[in-house]
């Protein structure tokens, strides 16, 4: 009798089949894995399995007995716990607060402030985190704060943890850490079911994996035993082409140039350039200055030092709109927060794009939904003109933001985790329009966290550590990155050309 | 989902339907109600005089359009409306022409519309916050300028330019429609309506889009001034004086509601302009009819809120409520 | 330097910040006017306000909107009015049934929002509207009461030292002091801020977030009665058209105290000090001497704003 088993679970809502008849069951001591395209029915799965849906039939049994859990509350109770993509904490509640809420000691006149403290450091202490609990969520990084929703799961005696994309918002120290923790539980007889997007976490990680398409169950496969080839082609039904190959070096001058861009106390001085079509690859560990960097260039927050040189003359650029005006274009770290207008329609959206270079006159309607529909067969977005941006699954939304860049007819883009939060199909096809674009001319500042993405894409690579640039690598490997990226040991790393920032192509 | 987008099309519509229940069930509980007449060259009967009376709400609750589709919201506009009223009745006093009189009370709109674009946009205080400030100052400034007292409006040439009849209907009517075919031509025939609608979603997006998110929300906090400005004309041209206490108390309110019942949501990111006025024009058939029925204001209070609930619930699924 | 800085991150030290230096600019310039005798008649002046304002908090920290506040005041103080000269109740039983009908409309209004899904504007606006409809249907001129209960209440005073606190006074701190220990530290208490500071994580947590706020509008105007109440007690009379605009006060008061219109964050104390710069500016106007109504409301709207705008300079000065 496993933990966990579901048989022929269905789910609708209007106008969609989310769930046909799926089957799951998780053992005790196993990290299965949940694996799909969007729209595949692994979040729908997920959130009945916490209660925040109910299936409309199948049986769910936990350790055998029929449930129907109708809340997270009643999940919780079943020990069923759940630990979500976005951290969830209430930012303004204490570490503490937040991990024990709803279950806090209390004394006749209130909470017990000082058990309270205690449990919740016990709580943290079993999973091997040291933090002063009192303080508020907002003030710790993400990755403790990741910690603070296992820690809360697994002190309400949760048995089955079920993770939904937990990694999406996390550096990757971060997300071994998480690993580390989620292979300790293992280790202690807990189910746990893993939502994820990368295939490589999953073959790092999970026991079994279970894929799913277009609301079905196409099979269930040992991680040992299969390959994540053989993955893909189950989750896309189809057989995969050969990966893009890394495309060959780009001749020709340098258009563009920063000198000593910086935003003091955020972002040390960095210098690069860039020719016409290059892509020029930034990485680095969260809170490296990536993100800093990517804002710093289009002026996206005030108090921007340093200089930016187009085809040789310096230009001001002291908004994103008068970046948008000399042809730089940022697309946002955080998609739903900075970059889209998600209660307006994908042609407003697109629309806005086009927008500035007509000033206040008009585009019409025709135009834009002709705009629209142009964008939408390009880049293969799966919506109509007038469908809110809002309703629209991660991967359309950041292709939306990519088309509304294009649209604009720009220089230089700036993609900031263009494929967080994107499901492998989708990935490729961004990658290969990216790709596209640059072959036409297009400059493109690639950060990225995926680091096989970027040496793929990009042949140099801008390295950030501590908020300051570390190296300019030529042609790294994977290795080379990590390497440089955790600071230090980056000299004598044999093969690979070594470029101080700022400096030209190597060649 | 075809079923889906009829039902959401409907919905959209659900002003409409309460204006026309509301008129429906004032026609026939409401003697007279329903008639209409030509006499002396002009268009008389209940439906007329509703749209007259609605004329104030009408014409600050475009300008609140604008403001709330922007993410903002403006409480100052009744005070304005005094403080323009006041305006024109002195300037008319002192021997102005109507144009004078006219030009007042729009430079004072306009003045206080860039006082609260000022305080939200540049200083960024709170839109509930800084409007509220204003909405006490400018009533004072224009009990100020009142100097205490009524100003009447005698011998002006202002009340007989806002008191012609042109092709039977009231001026002031047709000054809503002046102001409403303008908004519309601002928001459709230029960028102005998705840069407001845009601004009004997400303003971070919308800056980093490479709009000029300040400067949109600005306007819509000038264009609100504006608009009040031409309300408080209309009222001082009506009663022929400007009370500088009294005139547009509450206005905010109707006026707000007017606009939510037309179905702008108060999170900002739509501006629906036409149903804005189909809104005030609900809530003044309202109205109108309670006073023919001699109702008593108690009970005329309860209907309104009663009313005001039963609109809420039928635009619903209109709403946009917070997305996944 | 830095320390400073730290300080001024909270908005609350922000406040009482720029609050002193009012008063002290004051102070120079008027006589008496920071004396033990001002302070007194202030917190009993503007005990009615405070108590409206703590209900305005709460369903701000929990994400939500009251616009009935004021309606709800005057229904309960005529209501109590009524109660107390044509029932023959007595006045402390009036102010119960009152405060208890007054709960009862809040989560009426609460049902509305929460289960039908409706815009908390739009609701509590309706029920600005009814209630004031229910006062005017009570009583349309204003009542007196005379109780020999209320006449002592009035009299009463609490002397410390050269303070001399009245009941309203008294009700106004002592409410303040449990809804600051509520909300920082009892289990209501922090299921509100976890459900103004994010709901879907309060949720996902398995809290009812529609049921805290039902109670939260509930208790919000259980504070406007009691805020009647206090209306009565104080002027010795009940009003059908009394409070009106109080509801804007509230979250003005609310708002100056550090209270967020976004959810999730304020304070009790911070709101019994917008309450308190309330009452401070029209002390300040009553020492001007005769200020027209013009001038008085030029001076208020004029001193609030200056206090927001420069709160505001710091605030952005304190982030760079």
């Amino acid at each position: 009798m496993n933990p966990l088993e579901l048989a022929g679970i269905e789910k609708r809502f209007p106008g969609v089949v989310a769930l046909d008849g799926v089957d799951l069951d998780v053992r005790a001591g196993e990290i299965h894995a949940l694996v799909g395209q969007n729209g595949a029915g692994k979040s729908t799965l997920a959130k009945i399995l916490t209660g925040l849906e109910r299936a409309d039939a199948g049986t769910f049994s936990v350790d055998g007995r029929r449930v129907r859990p109708r809340s997270p509350a009643e999940a919780l109770a079943l020990g069923i716990g759940a630990i979500h993509q976005e951290v969830d904490l209430v930012p303004e509640l204490s570490l503490a607060e937040n991990l024990l809420l709803g279950r806090e000691p209390l004394r006749w006149w209130g909470s017990d402030r000082r058990e309270l403290a205690s449990r919740a450091r016990r709580a943290l202490a079993d999973l091997g985190v040291e933090v002063d609990v009192r303080r508020a969520a907002k003030d710790v990084p993400l990755g403790v704060q990741q910690q603070v929703c296992i820690a809360r799961a697994l002190s309400s005696d949760a048995r089955i943890l079920i993770y939904d994309e937990p990694t999406a918002s996390l550096g990757s120290a971060e997300v071994e850490r998480l690993f580390a923790q989620m292979r300790a539980l293992r280790e202690r007889g807990l189910a746990q079911v893993f939502v994820a997007h990368s295939l490589e976490q999953v073959f790092a990680l999970a026991d079994r994996i279970t894929v799913l398409r277009d609301g079905k169950r196409v099979g269930t496969f040992v991680a040992r035993e299969s390959s994540p080839h053989a993955i893909v082609e189950a989750m896309l039904g189809a057989a995969l082409g050969g990966a893009p190959e890394r495309r060959a070096s780009t001749a020709g001058h340098a258009w563009f140039e920063a000198r000593g861009l910086a935003r003091p106390g955020v972002l040390a001085p960095i210098d690069f350039a860039l020719a016409p079509g290059e892509v020029l690859g930034v990485v680095g560990l969260v809170g490296s200055g990536r993100t800093e960097l990517a804002r710093a260039l289009v002026a996206a927050d005030p108090g921007v030092h340093g200089e930016r040189l187009v085809d040789g003359a310096p230009v001001r650029v002291t908004s994103p709109r008068a970046a948008a005006r000399v042809g730089l274009w940022l697309s946002p770290e955080d998609r739903k927060v900075d970059g889209l207008c998600l209660g307006l329609s994908v042609r407003e959206n697109l629309a806005l794009g086009v927008q500035r270079r007509a000033r206040f006159a008009r585009v019409s309607r025709a135009e834009q939904t002709e705009l629209a529909e142009r964008w939408i067969r390009a880049l293969g977005i799966a919506a109509t003109p007038e469908q809110r941006v809002g309703t629209l699954s991660g991967g359309n939304q950041q292709k939306v933001i990519l088309a509304r860049l294009l649209a604009a007819e720009p220089r230089l883009v700036v993609l900031d985790e263009p494929t967080r939060g994107v499901d492998v199909g989708a990935k490729a096809q961004l990658e290969a329009r990216i790709a596209e674009c640059a072959e036409r001319g297009l400059s493109v500042l690639f950060i990225s966290s995926e680091l096989d993405e970027v040496v793929r894409r990009a042949r140099r690579v801008l390295v950030l550590r501590d908020r300051r640039a570390e190296v300019l690598l030529v042609d790294a490997d994977v290795a080379a990155l990590r390497r440089a990226m955790a600071g230090g040991e980056t000299a004598g790393t044999a093969p690979h050309t070594m470029v101080p920032p700022g400096g030209r192509d190597a060649e | 989902m075809p079923s889906e987008r009829v039902r959401a099309k409907l919905a959209s519509f659900a002003p409409l339907y309460v204006l026309l229940a509301t008129w429906l069930v004032a026609a026939l509980t409401t003697p007279h109600f329903a008639e209409l007449a030509w006499r002396d060259g002009r268009v008389v009967g209940a439906s007329v005089d509703v749209c007259v009376r609605a004329v104030p709400v009408m014409l600050a609750a475009l300008g609140l359009t604008l403001v709330i589709a922007g993410g903002g919201i403006d409480l100052s506009v009744g005070s304005v409306l005094a403080l323009a009223a006041v305006g024109a009745a002195r300037a008319s006093e002192a021997g102005g022409s109507a144009a004078v009189a006219v030009g007042a009370a729009v430079g004072l709109g306009l003045l206080v519309g860039a006082l609260n674009g000022a305080l939200v946009v540049a200083l960024g205080l709170a839109p509930i916050v800084a409007t509220l400030a204003s909405m006490i100052v400018v009533r004072g400034a224009a009990q100020l300028a009142a100097g205490g007292v009524v100003v009447p409006i005698d011998r002006s040439g202002l009340v007989e330019f806002l008191g012609a009849r042109p092709a039977g209907l009231p001026a002031s009517v047709l000054l809503v429609g002046l102001l409403f075919a303008a908004f519309v031509v601002a928001k459709r025939g230029f960028a102005f309506g998705l840069y407001i609608e845009a601004s009004g979603d997400n303003p971070r997006a919308a800056r980093l889009a490479g709009l000029p998110v300040g400067a949109v929300l600005f306007a819509t906090y000038v264009l609100c001034g504006l608009a009040s400005a031409l309300a408080g004309l209309v009222v001082a041209s009506e009663i022929r004086a400007a009370d500088s206490a009294s005139a547009g108390l509450y206005l905010e309110l109707d006026a707000i509601l007017a606009v939510v019942i037309g179905g702008t949501p108060l999170s900002g990111g739509r501006a629906r302009l036409l149903a804005t006025l189909v809104g005030a024009l609900a809530l003044q058939t309202l109205a109108t009819a309670m006073l023919m029925h001699g109702l008593a204001p108690h009970v005329a209070l309860l209907v309104k809120g009663l009313v005001v609930l039963v609109a809420a619930a039928i635009a619903r699924p209109s709403w946009g409520r917070a997305i996944a | 330097m830095s320390a400073l800085r730290e300080l001024a991150r909270k908005p609350l030290a922000l406040s009482c910040a720029v609050f002193a230096v009012l008063v002290v600019l004051a102070g120079a310039r008027y006589d008496g006017l920071v004396s033990a005798a001002v302070l007194s008649n202030l917190i009993e002046d503007n005990a009615e306000l405070g108590l409206a304002a703590l209900g305005a908090t709460w369903v701000l920290i929990g994400g939500g909107l009251d616009l009935s506040i004021g309606s709800v005041c005057a229904c309960a103080g005529i209501g109590a009015a009524k109660l107390i000269v044509a029932g023959g109740l007595d006045p402390f039983a009036a102010f119960a049934l009152v405060v208890g009908g007054g709960v009862a409309f809040g989560a009426l209004q609460g049902l509305a929002i929460e289960r039908l899904s409706l815009p908390p504007f739009l609701v509590t606006l309706a029920g600005l509207f009814v209630a004031r409809a229910a006062a005017l249907s009570i009583e349309l001129e204003s009542l007196a009461v005379s109780h020999p209960t209320l006449a002592a209440l009035g009299d009463a005073r609490l002397r410390v030292g050269e303070l001399s606190i009245g009941p309203l006074g008294l009700a106004w701190l002592g409410a303040t002091c449990l809804c600051a220990f509520a909300l920082a530290s009892s289990r209501f208490g922090r299921r509100v801020r976890a459900v103004g500071g994010n709901a879907r994580a309060a949720l996902h947590f398995g809290l009812a977030p529609a049921r805290v706020r039902i109670e939260l509008y509930a208790l919000s105007a259980g504070f406007a009665a009691l805020a009647g109440c206090a209306h009565v007690v104080y002027g010795g009379s009940g009003s059908a058209i009394a409070a009106s605009g109080l509801e804007l006060e509230a979250i003005a008061a609310a708002v100056v105290g550090g209270t967020s219109l976004a959810g999730g964050v304020g304070s009790a104390l911070g709101t019994a000090l917008g309450v308190a710069l309330f009452g401070f500016i029209q002390t300040v106007i009553l020492f001007e001497g005769t200020l027209g109504a013009g001038w008085t409301r030029v001076a208020v709207g004029g001193l609030f704003l200056g206090f927001v705008a420069l709160r505001k300079v710091l605030e952005t000065w304190v982030r760079r």
